[in-house]
C-alpha cells in the first residue's frame, strides 16, 4: 500500500488555476521527485496536500486513511509533514526551540533531539544559537530535523536546495536517502534535473498546472526531463 | 521631590499593569484590544460582586476572575476575533471597539452609573503606608502593584520563552502557517493567549477598584493610558511596557509639577514624542512597530 496517495487535485488561487488535477502515490521508502519550471504549480500542489492551501477538489490518503477534509495540524498530526520552501525556521528561537516546535504532533516515533543531532552531528554543537543566525545549510538541516520530530510517515520537500551551497546539499541529500533507507516516503520538489536522475525513484514532471512526465530515471533522460518542462508531453505522460 | 520620584515609579507600576493584557494581545495576535479597558472595568465588577456580595476574600476572588476571564476571552477569540482577523487588520479594531461599547452600556445598564470601590474589602490596606527616612509616606497598595506588575511581566516573559506552549504561542505569532503545517493547533492557541490577555486584565481591576473610585465608563481612560505606555515602550518584551509606563508616569509627575494641569498634558506629550521618534525611522519607527509580528 502506498504512503500518500494523491487523487486528481485541483487548486486555484482566484481565477488563475494552478493545479489541474494531478494524481501520484509515494510507496514506503520510495522518492518520489517533482520537477517543473517556477510557476508549473508544483508549491500550489504541495500546500494543497498538506492542507496548507484549499485545494478544490481531489482527494488525500494517508497510510489508506482519507485526510482531504483535515486541516493541516491534524494532518501534520497523521504523519504528513511538508518543509516549507526557505526553511520558515523560527528566527528567534534556538535550534533545540525549533526542533521541540516539530514534536507538536504528538507521534509516537523513533525520533528524539538526541536522535536528530546524531543524524546532523553539526547542529550538536548548534543547540543554543538562534535559528536565524545559521547559514543556510544549517537552517535546511534543522527544518528537516523539526519535521523528523513530528515522526511523520511521508515528507514533503519544497525546493530543497535552494540557496544552499553544493557541500550543503550533498548533505541534505545523503540525510534523505537515509531516511528513504528507513522507510520514509519522500516527495522532493527540485530544480536540479541531475540531481532528480542520479537520486530519484520515480520523477513527475509538471508544466502549467498538469503532469506532462511520470517515469523511472532509466527510462527517461535530460533532454525529455527538459522537454516535458516547457510542456511536451513524452514517456508515460498522464 | 524624592517623594516625587517615588510616587511617579509607583504611579508608572499602574501603568505598568493596566498595560500588560494589552501589550500582551497585540504583541501575539497583532491585534490592538480597544475593549481592554472595557474588560478591565467589567473584571472590577466581577470582584465587586464576589467580595461585597458574596465575601469571597479579595485574593481567592482575583484567582475566580481570572478565571472567569479567560474563558470569556478563549469565547472571544472563537467568535470574534478569529473571524474578524481574516478580514485585514481594520476589522479586528472596529470589532473590540464595538464590544467596549456595547460592554460599557451594558454595565451602565446593570450597575448604574455610581461610583464604586473595592477598597472596603481590603480594610485599611487603601489608604495604610510605609514611611520611608526623611519623613516620607508611600501608599502600600502601590507598591503591592508595582511588585505585582514586576511579577507579572516575569512570568508572563518565563512562559512565552521557556515552555512548551509559550512556544507554540510565539511560533503562532510569527508565522501561523508554518505554526499549523508543525502540527500546531493555531486556533486553539490563539484562544488561549486571548484568555491570558484578558484574565492579566484581573490584576489591573484589582488596581483600578482598589486605588480609586470607578464607574462603567472608565474603561477608555484605562485604555488611554496602557495604549501610551505600550507605544512609549514599544512592542518585543513586556519588560518595554514596564519602561514606557515608567517614562509615561514621569512625564506625568514632572507636568504636575510645573503647573497643577500639567499631569495629563505632559503624558500626552511624552506619548506624541515617542510617536514622533518613531516616525523619524530606524530601529525604533513607527514601522518596525507596526510590522512587528505580522509577518505570515
Amino acid at each position: 500500500m502506498s504512503t500518500l496517495e494523491v487523487k486528481n487535485i485541483k487548486a486555484a488561487h482566484g481565477q488563475l488555476h494552478a493545479v489541474l488535477g494531478v494524481t501520484f502515490s509515494v510507496k514506503p521508502g520510495e522518492m518520489l521527485f517533482m520537477l517543473g519550471a517556477n510557476g508549473a504549480g508544483k508549491t500550489t500542489l504541495l500546500r494543497s496536500i498538506a492542507g496548507d492551501h484549499k485545494a478544490e477538489s481531489g482527494s488525500v490518503h494517508l497510510s489508506g486513511a482519507d485526510i482531504s477534509l483535515l486541516p493541516a495540524h491534524h494532518r501534520t498530526r497523521s504523519g504528513l509533514s511538508l518543509v516549507p520552501e526557505g526553511r520558515r525556521l523560527f528566527p528567534q528561537m534556538t535550534v533545540r526551540e525549533n526542533l521541540l516546535l516539530g514534536a507538536s504532533t504528538s507521534r509516537e516515533g523513533p525520533w528524539t533531539i538526541d536522535a536528530i543531532y546524531e543524524a546532523f552531528p553539526n547542529l550538536t554543537k548548534l543547540d543554543k544559537s538562534q535559528a536565524g543566525k545559521l547559514s543556510g545549510g544549517e537552517q535546511q538541516a534543522v527544518a528537516i530535523g523539526r519535521a523528523l520530530m513530528g515522526n511523520p510517515l511521508a515528507i514533503m520537500f519544497d525546493e530543497v536546495s535552494l540557496g544552499l551551497s553544493p557541500a550543503a546539499v550533498e548533505l541534505a541529500y545523503a540525510a534523505l536517502k537515509k531516511l528513504r533507507d528507513m522507510g520514509l516516503a519522500l516527495l522532493i520538489v527540485e530544480q536540479d534535473l541531475n540531481r532528480a536522475l542520479s537520486t530519484a525513484d520515480e520523477i513527475m514532471v509538471m508544466c502549467e498546472g498538469h503532469v506532462t512526465l511520470h517515469t523511472e530515471p532509466k527510462n527517461t533522460s535530460l533532454e525529455a526531463l527538459v522537454a516535458a518542462s516547457f510542456g511536451h508531453e513524452e514517456g508515460t505522460a498522464q | 521631590m524624592m517623594a516625587q520620584l517615588i510616587n511617579a515609579v509607583l504611579l508608572g507600576g499602574y501603568y505598568t499593569v493596566l498595560a500588560i493584557g494589552l501589550a500582551f494581545m497585540y504583541s501575539v495576535m497583532n491585534i490592538i484590544n480597544l475593549a481592554h479597558g472595557a474588560f478591565i472595568v467589567l473584571s472590577a465588577f466581577g470582584l465587586l460582586i464576589l467580595g461585597a456580595n458574596w465575601g469571597v476574600p479579595l485574593p481567592l476572588a482575583i484567582l475566580v476572575m481570572m478565571v472567569v476571564m479567560f474563558i470569556l476571552g478563549v469565547g472571544l477569540q472563537r467568535t470574534v476575533l478569529s473571524r474578524a482577523s481574516k478580514g485585514g487588520e481594520l476589522l479586528p479594531l472596529l470589532a473590540t471597539f464595538g464590544i467596549a461599547i456595547i460592554l460599557d452600556n451594558m454595565m451602565f445598564l446593570g450597575f448604574g452609573a455610581d461610583s464604586n470601590s473595592l477598597a472596603p474589602l481590603v480594610g485599611d490596606l487603601s489608604w495604610a503606608s510605609f514611611e520611608l527616612p526623611g519623613n516620607i509616606f508611600i501608599g502600600k497598595l502601590s507598591v503591592y502593584i508595582l511588585v505585582v506588575a514586576v511579577v507579572a511581566i516575569a512570568a508572563i516573559e518565563f512562559f512565552l520563552r521557556r515552555t512548551e506552549l509559550g512556544h507554540r504561542i510565539q511560533a503562532t505569532s510569527q508565522d501561523r502557517a508554518t505554526a499549523s503545517l508543525l502540527g500546531i493547533d493555531t486556533d486553539r492557541t490563539l484562544a488561549i493567549a486571548t484568555g491570558i490577555a484578558l484574565a492579566t486584565g484581573v490584576l489591573a481591576a484589582a488596581a483600578l477598584g482598589l486605588r480609586s473610585a470607578w464607574g462603567p465608563y472608565d474603561g477608555s481612560a484605562q485604555l488611554l493610558f496602557a495604549f501610551e505606555a505600550v507605544v512609549i515602550g514599544g512592542i518585543g518584551s513586556l519588560w518595554r511596557v514596564l519602561a514606557g509606563a515608567m517614562i509615561l508616569a514621569f512625564a506625568q509627575s514632572l507636568g504636575a509639577m510645573i503647573h497643577p494641569q500639567g499631569f495629563l498634558i505632559c503624558g500626552h506629550l511624552a506619548f506624541l514624542a515617542a510617536v514622533f521618534i518613531r516616525l523619524r525611522g530606524g530601529a525604533f519607527s513607527l514601522s518596525s512597530l507596526i510590522s512587528k509580528g505580522s509577518k505570515t
